[in-house]
Order: structure tokens, then sequence, then C-alpha cells
């Protein structure tokens, strides 16, 4: 191998490698529902004080995996701040029961039902943060929001 | 379970690090945009941390203030291009946001925390209007970080961090010192120091927008002597 090709490559994997070290068995939470200006929740993930500025719009993704099935509810209401709103992680059991395992501000997602978005949900660097929001390390032990990271808790009901 | 391959990445990078370069709106061109001059500094040094008008990033979060998805939806109703294309637009957006985030603080009692010491990344700073209208940034509702620390005063408890493990305490040092009653309604709580002598005039607000008076000076340079 030439020199030139092996600098090529090198810095192909080095790239590689610092974009992108545990993207590889990370599980994404897939699209599940928007409720948009409601005053309650229809899924009951959120309650109370959370819809007292008014209607709300919340945004609801799921995951189900072998360890069992997690959902995902990001509200829009005066919580938010301009890049963060509340949102919380659930693990749902079998028997509909369900446990909160992180409840903190997460990134907005890119809403995949709004046209006004349409062309950012599309292309470009947006797109990805559009499709998959929200991840599962393999351990099953963080949630991945973009940049941000959260451990997942025991879980309270 | 759905895979990620992992050369997804590379080309995500190289965007990012495009990202990365922001620089921010100057004041000047936010007040042209309809910023008042006395409160441009702060605009320009939160304007800093986040884009110029026309950017996007990679959360889909738009133009100089970063109004993400859910803010964008309620502060504007046209499209996400016409609102990278109207600086305008963005400072009357923003200036309702900060209006409405001064509200939140009340609300829920964070003003109180006007006037209190606060530490981060070796750096103080006495908290104020500004101070508390930057770590609204990581929300000003009553469980968010900023009503975390007003009720713990611990700036390195978990729930006073964000994703990135970064404090809102940092946002406190960091937006202290500026003149944010364009949203506060209130005058000024900035402590401006009175120049007493040469080398007195702060560089925080920028010798430029405050120079002193040809009396004040003890040297004085004429455009002849340069």
């Amino acid at each position: 191998m030439r020199p030139a090709q092996f600098g090529t490559l090198a810095w192909m994997v080095v790239a590689s490698a610092i974009a992108n070290p545990s993207h590889a068995a990370e599980a994404s939470f897939t699209f599940k529902a928007s409720y948009r200006n409601v005053a309650t929740d229809p899924d009951g993930v959120w309650t109370g004080d959370a819809f007292a500025g008014g209607p709300v719009t919340i945004h609801e993704y799921q995951l189900r995996t072998a360890s069992g099935e997690f959902l995902i509810s990001q509200i829009w209401n005066d919580d938010c701040a301009a890049a963060t709103c509340p949102t919380r992680l659930l693990r749902v059991e079998p028997g509909g029961r369900r446990a909160v395992l992180v409840d903190d501000m997460m990134r907005q997602i890119i809403p995949p039902n709004d046209p006004r978005f349409a062309a950012l949900s599309a292309t470009g660097p947006q797109a990805a943060f559009a499709r998959s929001p929200f991840r599962l390390s393999d351990d099953g032990k963080t949630l991945l929001n973009g940049d941000f990271r959260f451990d997942l808790g025991e879980g309270r009901q | 379970m759905r895979k990620r391959p992992a050369l997804f990445g590379a080309g995500i990078a190289l965007c990012l690090s495009s990202a990365l370069a922001f620089a921010g709106e100057s004041a000047a061109s936010l007040t042209a945009a309809g910023i008042p001059a006395n409160c441009a500094p702060f605009a320009a040094k939160v304007s800093a941390a986040e884009g110029n008008f026309g950017t996007t990033n990679q959360f889909g979060c738009l133009g100089a203030f970063q109004f993400c998805p859910g803010t964008f939806e309620r502060y504007y109703s046209g499209s996400a291009q016409s609102f990278l294309n109207d600086p305008q637009a963005q400072v009357a957006a923003w200036t309702r946001y900060q209006q409405n985030s001064w509200s939140q603080v009340q609300k829920n009692g964070m003003g109180s925390l006007v006037g209190q010491q606060v530490c981060s990344g070796g750096r103080c700073a006495t908290i104020d209007q500004s101070a508390i209208l930057m770590a609204c940034q990581f929300g000003c509702g009553k469980n968010g970080k900023l009503a975390n620390f007003a009720a713990s005063g611990d700036c390195d408890a978990r729930n006073v961090k964000d994703g990135n493990g970064v404090s809102v305490c940092s946002y406190l040092v960091r937006g202290a010192g500026y003149d944010a009653s364009c949203f506060t309604g209130d005058a000024s709580t900035t402590c401006t120091p009175t120049p007493s002598g040469p080398g007195d005039f702060p560089t925080s607000i920028g010798i430029a927008a405050n120079p002193p008076s040809s009396s004040d000076a003890s040297i004085i340079v004429r455009a002849t002597d340069v």
C-alpha cells in the first residue's frame, strides 16, 4: 500500500471511530404518536401541573427489546427550555404496569409529522436525529438523546 | 432491534464540525434586527453560544438563538426557511421567549436568586436578571434545573446538570453582568463599576460602548497622533 493510500484509509478509520464510537449496537426508539393541543395525556404519563399553562403537545416513541418494552413521552409545555423539554422514559411491564426510569429535560424531537420540518427531517445532518432522537445503549443502562446521556434508574411507579 | 452502521457518523461528524464553528450574531446586527441597544450585548452573548440568523444545527434548531422545534412551533407560525430568512422575526420571537421566561422565573420563585453568589468552573459571579435568563436555557419550569439549584444551592448535584453534565451554574456565571431590562421590565440590576481612574473602565461591557469623557482620561490619543 502506498503512503497516500494508507493515509487515506487511516483517516477514514480514525474519523469513523471518533465520530461514532458506540452506535453500532444501539437500539433506536421508533415514533409512536403525537397528541397535539391536548389538555390531558391520553396515555397518562403526564398529569396535573404539566398542563397548568394550557393545552400542550406530547410526542411518544417506543422500543421493544428482548428485555422488555419501553415508552418515551416528551411534553411540549411551559416548562420547556429553548432546546429541551420535559421527557420521561418508562419501562412497560407485560401486565401494563409502568415504571419511570428517567425523568429529565431532553432535546426536543423533530416532529416526523409536521410539514414545516419536512425538509429538515428528510436531508442533512438533522435527518439522523429526526429518525432516531432516542437510543438505548447496548447494555441497556443508558438513554442517548443526541449528545445527551441519561443513566437509567431503578424505576418508580 | 434496529442496528446502526459504524460508519454512519462520519458524515455527521463533518457536519458537526461546521456546526461548531458558529460565532453568533454581533450586538450591532441584533440591534439592526430590533433588539434595543442596551440589551444587545446580552443578546449577542446568548447568540454567540447558539448560531447565526441562517443557522440550522444538527438537532433542527433554527437561527441566531437556536429555536428548536417545540419552541419554534410556539413562537413562530411560518415555515422554518422563512424564519431563517427573517432576522426581525427571530428577534421578535426571542424577545417574547425571554419575557415569558422571566414570567416563569417570577411565578416559580426563582427571582430570589438575584444577589446570591454562584461559582462554577473557577469563576464566581453575583446572580442578576441576565444571569437567570441565561440559565433559563436549562428551563425555568418549577421542576427544571434552575429550580433545582434554587432549592438546593448545589452546583454539582446531578439534577442541576444537563445531559452533557453541564451545570446550570456555569450559565448563571456566563450570563451575569448584562442589561436584560428589555425582557424583565425592571431597571437594570447590573452592577456597572464607576470609573475612577485610568484602567478602571470595565472590559466586560466594552470600552467602545462606554468611552470615558476627555476630562476623565489621563492620556488622550488624537487621530493625528496615530
